[in-house]
C-alpha cells in the first residue's frame, strides 16, 4: 500500500470511528452520516464480488446497515471500527454465498480493501501494471514486481524467487530498460 | 425499500448505547438460564440431603472450583465470539487449563490411594448417569445462551456454539454438584468433563443453524 493510500485509510478509520462514537452517544445526525458513508463503501465492496446483480448487492448493503444499527453494542471503541464493520460485511457475504450454495470462498486478507480511497482506480492501476509487465520474460517480471512494487530489498527478493542477488539486480535493470524502450516506441 | 429511506428510518430515533453493553445483555440471559436450571433440579430430584454439611468439605469445593473456573473461561470465550471481528479458534485452548490443573490433583490422589479403591475412584456409583444428568440440567442454560448469542454478532457460528455450549455445560455442572455426592477427583475429571463437553458438542453441531443472523 502506498503512503498516501495508507494515510487515506487511517483518515477513513478516524472519521468513521468518531461518527460511530457519536452515534453510540445518541447523535442521530452522526448515525445518519455514518450509515450513508458505509452504504457507499459497502455497495462497492459487494458489487465487485457479486458482479452486476444489483438487487442482491442492495439487499446485502441493507442487511449490513441494519446489523450495524441493531448490533452496535458489540462494538468496542478501543478497537478499530473498520475491522468491526468489515467482519460484519464479510459474514453477510459468506452467508449470501452459502444461501446461494455457490462454492466461492472469500479471503479475509482484504479487510483493508473495503476502505481504500478510490477502489476502481486502484484496481485498474494494478491491472495496468500487470499488463505492462507481461511484455517481459518471467524472471524480469518477477524481479521488478518484488523489488519495485512489493517493496522488498534485493536480498529478500532473491530469497523469495530463488534468483541470486546479482541476478535480481541485472534482471531489474534489463527489465526496466526494456520497458522504457517499449514505451518510447509506443509514444 | 430504498436504502436511503432505510437509513433515514434507522437514524430517526437513535437511543444512546453504552459501548460493549452487550456484555450486560449476555450476563442477564446467562443468569436466567442458571436460575431455570436450578429450578429444574430442585423441582425434579432435589438437592442432596446433606448439602449444608457437604458444603463445608474439600471435595465439594474442588468440584465447584473446577466447574466455576470453567464457567469463567466459558463466559469469556462466549463474549469473545459475540464480537464479529473475533474469530480465532486458538482461544478455545483456555478451556484446557482447568482440566489440566484438576488432572494433576487427580494423579496425585490416585498415587496416594490403595490399589483396591482405584476403580471406585474413577467410577464412583453414578458414572454412567452423571454426564447425562449434567447435559439435562444444562439445557435451560443452553437455550438461554443460544437465544442471546444470535442477537449479538458472532461470525464463527460453530466455534461460538461450542463455546456457549461448554459454558452451558459448566453452569449445568455447577448446579448439578448440589445434588451429586461423588467426592473423588478422578471421577470429577472424567465424568464432569464429559458432561460439560456434551453440550459443547451439541452447540458446535447446531451453531450454524441456531445462531445464524
Amino acid at each position: 500500500m502506498s503512503e498516501s493510500l495508507f494515510i487515506a485509510e487511517l483518515n477513513t478509520e478516524a472519521a468513521l470511528r468518531s461518527l460511530m462514537v457519536a452515534a453510540l452517544a445518541g447523535d442521530g445526525n452522526a448515525h445518519h452520516a455514518l450509515l450513508t458513508r458505509l452504504a457507499a463503501k459497502l455497495r462497492g465492496f459487494f458489487g465487485r464480488r457479486l458482479g452486476r446483480d444489483a438487487a442482491d448487492v442492495e439487499d446485502l448493503v441493507q442487511e449490513v446497515l441494519i446489523a450495524v444499527h441493531t448490533r452496535r453494542d458489540t462494538y468496542d471503541p478501543a478497537r478499530p471500527f473498520t475491522s468491526w464493520v468489515y467482519a460484519i460485511a464479510h459474514y453477510k457475504l459468506t452467508d449470501c454465498f452459502r444461501r446461494n450454495s455457490r462454492r466461492e470462498s472469500v479471503s479475509l486478507d482484504d479487510a483493508a480493501e473495503l476502505f481504500t480511497a478510490d477502489e476502481a482506480e486502484q484496481q485498474s492501476a494494478q491491472r495496468d501494471i500487470a499488463h505492462i509487465l507481461s511484455a517481459l520474460p518471467e524472471a524480469q517480471q518477477q524481479a521488478i514486481k518484488l523489488t519495485r512494487i512489493d517493496g522488498m530489498s534485493t536480498a529478500e527478493a532473491a530469497e523469495r524467487c530463488g534468483q541470486s542477488e546479482s541476478l535480481i539486480k541485472v534482471n531489474v535493470h534489463r527489465g526496466m530498460k526494456r520497458l522504457m524502450m517499449l514505451y518510447a516506441e509506443a509514444e | 425499500m430504498q436504502t436511503n429511506d432505510l437509513i433515514k428510518q434507522l437514524s430517526t430515533q437513535v437511543t444512546a448505547v453504552k459501548p460493549r453493553s452487550f456484555m450486560r445483555r449476555f450476563l442477564l440471559a446467562w443468569l436466567i438460564g442458571i436460575a431455570a436450571a436450578l429450578l429444574l433440579l430442585v423441582s425434579t430430584i432435589g438437592v442432596r440431603g446433606d448439602l449444608s454439611t457437604a458444603m463445608l468439605t474439600v471435595p465439594f469445593w474442588i468440584k465447584w472450583l473446577y466447574t466455576i473456573s470453567l464457567m469463567f473461561v466459558g463466559s469469556m470465550l462466549a463474549m469473545y465470539f459475540a464480537q464479529p471481528e473475533n474469530r480465532s479458534p486458538r482461544v478455545l485452548w483456555w478451556l484446557v487449563l482447568p482440566s489440566t490443573l484438576l488432572s494433576m490433583v487427580a494423579i496425585f490422589d490416585l498415587h496416594q490411594a490403595p490399589k483396591e479403591s482405584i476403580h471406585h475412584m474413577w467410577m464412583g456409583h453414578s458414572a454412567l448417569m452423571c454426564p447425562w444428568n449434567i447435559l439435562a440440567v444444562s439445557l435451560p442454560v443452553f437455550v438461554a445462551l443460544m437465544w442471546m448469542m444470535r442477537k449479538l454478532a458472532p461470525t464463527e457460528l460453530r466455534l461460538t456454539g461450542f463455546a456457549a455450549g461448554c459454558l452451558a455445560g459448566a453452569s449445568g455442572a455447577t448446579v448439578y454438584a448440589l445434588l451429586c455426592n461423588e467426592s473423588t477427583t478422578p471421577f470429577i475429571l472424567a465424568w464432569y468433563s464429559l458432561g460439560m463437553v456434551l453440550p459443547g458438542l451439541l452447540g458446535a453441531a447446531l451453531g450454524p443453524k441456531l445462531l445464524r443472523w
